[in-house]
This record gives structure tokens, sequence and C-alpha cells, in this order.
């Protein structure tokens, strides 16, 4: 599903303060996996995740998802890719919070060319997934943090990506609601969606729902 | 993608945010509600005049001395007459009287009563009276302005003309007309012929000038030459110079607030410029989230500009019906004064309430083309904030 | 002094602006040309790509709206032939000096290149390689260049119109001069204008049903 090969990136290029985030990155994951990326706090985990979205380009290198070369598409073909297969997940959440909870789970769908009403079966069957049914009319700025991050697991399905990303989800999780986001990987993998984890949770180690654990570290993999 | 969808969204957005787009709306209306009025007004009256040249003569002849418009002999209209292709020549009297008590001028016009009348309103006047009362003695009929003035000083019933010979004519007065009447204008008083050239002091073998009609068309050209030929002191004017004298006039006063305008125009681009240039940390990350969610830069590029579009849109909808409003409800206060000034023009000028085409798009290209100049670069500049950034 | 009316002050305002957004085009278009690299994964290469991002968006809104202008342009000149002594409708004020009839030639080329331009970037935009970037802002400085040249010629063309003196209602005989005789032109003049409506009637028409 997801070919990476000799990855770099390097911030701040040909500049003074230049810095490689990622070096020589060769990862291969297959479809329906669930993967934990780990590694410390800037170790380059997020670089990764942004990378395999296209929000940020590798300064070389190739990156292959679902049989498409990446690594340099326009902006409107990279947009159009991450709206087509990309269900991305925030440790911050991003909701907009002057919005209600089914609005913000419409969001990747305004661009995808469908009608209203397909749109609304679609919110409706992703809040569904993601138990916040019961919200949906609710401005997202009244929700708890559980909540918000439930609704943003329903904004990550509702397009029905192959992928989905989540850069520390449960960083600002209690740990009740963290036990709830691991029960939703379950739901992830009936779904058949390759899943990628970033985080340094130790809830995440050893956890039957994951198929592999990669580490890494100072921009490298180190074990995978 | 649906425009339904697209759109749906946009008010939403529109609607959560509105105080964010409050201060740019009322600016703009009250740009757009400036600018329209002074089109509009101006519209308004350029049609009026259009509509009260097509009743004026086809030629007004003048006889020059030392380069002045002088007293014409009114036996030059018989000559004028016997030209092939005048069906009319009428010798006309008319001229300003100050009124020293308030430094005003009064337009006295003079009229034959049983000969044609030179204007229809002149001749939808004398319908309206009763002839042999009016020219039973020295009697005028006078507009609201003139009325307003003489009753200041408490002439209700007569006025004491000062005539330029040091005689005082004695003219009573007949009736005024209303407010609403378009019949006379305002600074007008009509009276018999002759006593309007000794109230002017005009000889009574002159008149002010003569005006013909020359229904063909074609035989204009040559009835001009052989007036000319016949006396060499005369000046020949044709309606349609009139109407571009008119047209250029009002085009002028019309420039002059143009431009005044295009002053404050550049002044909002600016404004709008800055406004949309202040990009809040949350502007970015709703953006940023965006664009992590599929959005393209082009999406989020026509969303803002849509959305900025909306704003400009409802305030130049809004601007331009205080501006009808403004000016054809309420008549245009303190504009019309500006605009109009005191120009002792011939002619009366009503407000038609007429808005074409042409002017409609003049007024909508104008303001939106700058408005959506203005936030180009600024809705760029957002479009193209690094999503990972924006959402830290 | 026709500079003063209206329609004439109002299209010379909006054409300047859109000259001076297109000439902000410009100076980008040039910029991103001398250093472009598709193949590139520099930081450079991806800011420039964002920078085109406002090239286009700025020659698709300027592009679009000198569209517009250009039956405001028939417009105003119509408006004019009430003003110009002797002219009775558009074609009569094109020709009523020297620079009429190669200013509405120039505009007629410019309408035909700005189709052109909205064909390749639309075929641009579609794949997924910048195939015809290069070539489409080639051909926006190209447009560029004409679009300066146009606009010095309308003013030159606007100044230059012949009216009579805002007095001319004073002054002793309103002379025989005035319009030029617009016959001889007057058939080309047609001609040029049907090609104008013709090929913007096309260009209408073409990103309607794209
Ligand atoms: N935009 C940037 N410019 C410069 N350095 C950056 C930028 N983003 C991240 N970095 C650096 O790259 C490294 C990896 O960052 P990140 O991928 O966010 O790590 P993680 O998500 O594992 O904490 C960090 O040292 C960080 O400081
Ligand atoms: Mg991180």
């Amino acid at each position: 599903m997801i070919h990476i090969e000799h990855l770099n990136k390097v911030y701040n290029e040909n500049a003074a303060n230049a810095y490689t985030a990622l070096h020589d990155i060769n990862l291969h994951i297959r479809p329906a996996e669930t993967v934990v990326l780990k590694g410390v706090s800037g170790s380059g985990k997020s670089t990764l995740l942004s990378i395999i979205a296209t929000l940020i380009k590798p300064s070389s290198g190739e990156l292959v998802v679902d049989g498409e070369q990446i690594a340099k598409l326009p902006d409107t073909h990279a947009s159009h890719f991450r709206n087509a297969h990309i269900g991305f997940i925030f440790q911050a959440f991003n909701l907009f919070d002057e919005l209600s909870v089914k609005d913000n789970i419409a969001l990747p769908l305004i661009v995808t060319g469908m009608s209203q009403k397909s749109i609304d079966e679609k919110v409706q069957q992703a809040m569904k997934i993601a138990h916040i049914s019961h919200k949906q009319d609710q401005s997202v700025q009244n929700l708890s943090g559980g909540e918000k991050q439930r609704c943003a697991i329903a904004r990550a399905l509702v397009h029905e990506p192959k992928i989905i990303l989540c850069d520390e989800p449960t960083a600002n999780l209690d740990r009740e609601n963290s036990l709830k986001f691991i029960e939703t990987l379950k739901q992830f993998k009936a779904l058949g969606k390759t899943v990628v984890i970033a985080t340094h949770d130790p809830l995440f180690d050893g956890l039957e729902s994951v198929d592999r654990t990669i580490v890494i570290e100072n921009g490298k993999i180190t074990s995978s | 993608m649906p425009a339904n969808v697209f759109l749906n969204f946009l008010f939403l957005l529109i609607y959560r945010h509105g105080s964010k787009h409050i201060a740019v709306f009322l600016i703009s209306t009250l740009v757009v509600m400036l600018f329209s009025s002074v089109m509009l007004l101006s519209h308004a009256v350029e049609e009026d005049i259009k509509v009260s040249l097509a009743a004026q003569p086809d030629f007004i002849v003048q006889k020059i001395h030392a380069g002045k418009a002088v007293d014409i002999p009114m036996e030059w209209a018989d000559e004028i007459r016997s030209i092939r292709g005048v069906s009319v020549a009428l010798p006309r009297v008319y001229g300003s009287y100050f009124y020293t008590p308030n430094s005003h001028y009064f337009t006295i016009v003079g009229i034959d009563p049983f000969d044609k009348q030179i204007s229809t309103s002149l001749e939808a006047l004398l319908q309206e009276t009763d002839l042999r009362s009016f020219l039973s003695e020295d009697q005028m009929i006078i507009g609201q302005g003139v009325k307003a003035q003489l009753d200041q000083h408490r002439y209700f019933d007569h006025y004491l003309f000062k005539a330029p010979n040091r005689t005082k004519v004695r003219v009573g007065i007949y009736k005024s007309f209303p407010k609403e009447s378009s019949i006379v204008s305002s600074d007008m008083a009509v009276m018999e012929l002759d006593l309007a050239k000794r109230v002017l002091g005009i000889e009574e073998e002159f008149s002010t000038d003569i005006v013909l009609f020359v229904p063909n068309e074609l035989e204009r050209d040559n009835v001009r030459e052989k007036i000319i030929l016949q006396h060499d002191d005369l000046r020949v004017i044709e309606k349609e110079e009139l109407a571009v004298a008119y047209e250029q006039l009002f085009n002028y006063r019309g420039g002059v607030f143009l431009l005044l305008y295009m002053i404050v125009l550049v002044t909002f681009v600016l404004i709008l410029y800055q406004r949309y240039s202040m990009i809040s940390s949350a502007d970015k990350k709703e953006i940023g989230i965006l664009r992590a969610l599929g959005w393209s830069i082009n999406a989020v590029i026509k969303l803002k500009i849509m959305e900025s579009l909306v704003v400009g849109l409802s305030a130049f909808m809004l601007g331009l019906l205080l501006a009808y409003c403004y000016v054809f409800l309420l008549d245009a206060p303190l504009l019309s004064s500006l605009f109009l000034g005191h120009g002792n023009l011939p002619l009366d000028i009503v407000f038609n309430r007429s808005i074409d085409f042409g002017m409609l798009t003049l007024l909508f290209l104008f303001f939106i083309m700058p408005y959506v100049a203005a936030v180009l670069i600024p809705v760029w500049r957002i479009a193209i904030t690094d999503p990972v950034e924006a959402m830290k | 002094m026709i500079l003063l009316s209206n329609e004439v002050i109002i299209f010379l305002f909006v054409e300047a602006l859109l000259l001076l957004l297109q000439g902000i085009a410009f100076v980008n278009a040039v910029g991103i040309l001398s250093r472009w690299d598709f193949a590139a994964s520099t930081a450079l290469q991806y800011r420039l790509e964002k920078r085109a991002y406002l090239v286009v968006l700025i020659i698709l809104f300027t592009l679009g709206f000198k569209m517009l202008l250009l039956p405001y342009f028939s417009y105003t000149i119509d408006q004019l032939s009430s003003i110009v002594p002797g002219a009775m409708c558009g074609a009569g004020v094109i020709s009523a000096n020297e620079y009429g009839p190669p200013l509405l030639s120039l505009k007629v080329l410019i309408v035909f290149l700005t189709g052109s331009w909205l064909i390749l970037n639309a075929e641009d935009i579609k794949a997924s390689s910048y195939p015809y970037f290069k070539a489409k802002f080639w051909l926006f400085i190209i447009i560029f260049i004409l679009v300066a040249v146009e606009s010095v010629l309308d003013v030159l063309y606007l100044v230059n119109i012949p009216t009579g003196d805002p007095v001319s209602c004073c002054s002793t005989i309103y002379g025989a001069a005035g319009s030029g005789e617009p016959l001889p032109f007057g058939l080309d003049i047609f001609r040029l204008l049907i090609l104008f409506y013709l090929i913007y009637a096309l260009i209408l028409a073409a990103s309607f049903f794209r």
C-alpha cells in the first residue's frame, strides 16, 4: 500500500539552519496493515506522516501509495489524492470550533463533488461508527476531549479513505478515552483500513490489534 | 463540485464568522452608496435634459456685438421666417432680474399668449390659465422659489420691479405654481411679452433672441447658411450643439465627482488589502485543516474569493438600494445642490427614476473590480499557508 | 477633453488597475520562468510552484475582467457617439482618429490569445507534470506586452477623439470640421467588429462547454 524508498527530508535546505529530519527511510506497509511508528518527540514521526499525506514534499526519494507516485505531484493532484486516500487524525483534533459536529465531519466531502444528500448520508454513517451521532448538532467547542476525538475519527472516516494516519492520537486524552481509541483500532481493521499511528505512548505496546511496530530515532528507522 | 454544497458551506462560514466581515461590509456599503448617488443623480439629470431638449427649437439666433449677445430687432424674425424650410420663427424675450433684497436672480420669461409657444411646458401653462383675467392688468405667474423670496418681504400681492431705466414697474402676482409641478421652474416669473420687455429694459422693437423650427433635417444646414448671409453679426446655435454642450457640461460635473471618488476608491482598496492581509493564526489554522482534509490551493482560493465576493455583493446591493432611496425618494438633499450648483439652467430639472442597464454594469464593474483586485494577493497568501505549520 | 466623460474615466481606471495587476503577475512570471525546474525537489522549486498559483490567479482574474471590459468598451464608444459631433454609432467613433483601427485589431488579437491561454492552462492543470507550464507563462508574457501596448493605444485613442469645445454652443459658427470620413475605413471596421464578436462568442462558448 505504502512504499517508501531512500526518502530524505531536509528542512531549511541550503540555509545555515538546515536540519535533516528524515534519513534514507525505507518502508513498506501492506494493505490493511496496522503499524505503530514509535519514537520520542522530535524523532521525525510527524514529518514522515505529513509526507505520506502529501502535506510536505520530501527532499529526495520515492513515495508510492496505492500504485501512484506522489512525491512530486502538483498541489491540485496531491490534494485530490489526499482527499481520496487519506484520513488524518491529529493530536490537537484540529476541528472548526464554531461549526457543529455534523458540519465538521462533512468538511472533506465538500470538495468531492458529491450531492448534499449523499454527503448527509455519509456523515450519518461515519458518526455511527465513531459513536458521536447523539452530539451531531452540537457546536464542537462544547464537546469534551473524548467527544472531540470521536468527531475527528468520524471526519477521518467519512470519505472512506484506504489509509488512516494518526499523529499522537492519545496525547490529549485521559487514560479512559485513550483505551476507547485503542478499541477503535479494531473497527479500522474490520473496515480494512491501512493504519499508521505515530506515538510515543506506551499504551500501544504489545497490542493485539497492532501488526507491527516501527521504531524511529533521529530521523532513521532503527527497527521494523 | 455541486454549487449548492459549496455555497451552503460558504454561507455557513460567513454566518459563523459574521462579526469579522461587518467592518468591511459597512465601509463597502458607504462607498457604493456615495458613488451610486452621484451616478444616479447625474444620469437622471442627463435624461431629463434629453427630454427637455427634444422640445427645444431647432435653432436659436442671437445678435452679437463685441462678442456678446445683444438684443435683436424683432423684424429680423420676419426675414428669417421667409427663408424656405423655416416653419416657425419667434422672437423670445427673457432674462435675469437681480432681486436685491436677497441677492437672487429671477428668470423673467415673456410670452405672447396668442402665438405658438416655444416650449411645451409654456404651452401647458397657458392652457391652464384664464388668459382674459391674466392679461387684464400687468401680472405674472411665478415659480415656487420666486414666491418664497417675495413672501419673505411680504410682497404677497404684487412686486415693484426696478427697470434698468430707473422706472418702477408694478406687476401683480397672478398665481404661483406648487412645488410638485414641473411646468414652471422654481426661479421663473412668466409675464406678457411687452411687460417683460419693460421689466428687463428691452426696447419696443427688440427681443432677446429668435428661435426657429426647421422640420426637415436635411434643410437645416441650408437654412443656417442663409441666416448667416442675411446679417453678419449673427450667432446661430443649433439644438444638436446645445445637446452636446449640455452633455459635456454634465459629464464634466460628473467627472469631477468621479475623480474625487477614485481617490476614495483607491483608499478603500488599500484598506481592504490591509484588512485581508491581517491573517490571524485561527484563520490560518482553519485553512490548514481544510488543506489537510484534501482541499486544494485552488479550492481554498475559490472559497476565500467567494467569501469576500458575497460580502462585496451584498454591500453593493444595499449601497445601491440606499442610493436609490436617497436620490429618488429623498430628492438627494445636499448632493443635488452640490451637483446642480446655482447654474441658471433654462431647463427644469425633474428626477426621473431612471436606471439603465449600462449604468448598472458601470456601477458594478467600477466597484467589484477594485474590490476583488484588492483581495487577490491576500487570498493567495492565505491559501498557500503551509498546513503542517498552521495546525501546530 | 473626452477624458472627463464618466464612461471613459471608469474604463481607463479599471484598465489601469488591471494593467497594474498584470504587471505584478508579469514580474512574478519572469522570476518563475527563469528559475523553474520541475525535476528538482528543492524548496525553491516548491516555492515557485506556490507562487505560480498567484500568477495564474491574477491572469484568470484580469483576463476575465478584460473580457467583461470589451462589451463595456463598445458601450463607452456608443455613449461617446452622442458627444462626438458627427458620429452616429460606435463604428464611426472607432475611426475618429488614426489610433482607432489598430487598437481594435489589437483587441481582437488579445481576445484570441486569451482564449488560447485559457485552453493551454486547462490542459496544463489536467496533467500531473506541468507539461505546458513554460508555454503558458511565455504566452502570458506576450499577452502582457500586447496589453501594455493596448493600454497606451487606449489612452492615445480616447484623448484624441475630437469633440467640440464645451462652450461650443456659444461659438459663432459650428464649422464643418469634426469627424473624419468614416466610410473608407468603415467597411474594415465593420468586418473587424464582426470578427471580434465571433471570437468573443467562441471563447465564451468554449469556456461554457468545457
Ligand atoms: N518546519 C520545520 N522547520 C525546521 N525544522 C523542523 C520543522 N518541522 C519539524 N522540524 C524539526 O524536525 C524534527 C522532527 O520533527 P517532527 O517530525 O515533528 O518530530 P515528532 O513528530 O517525532 O516529534 C524536529 O527536530 C523538529 O524540530
Ligand atoms: Mg509530532
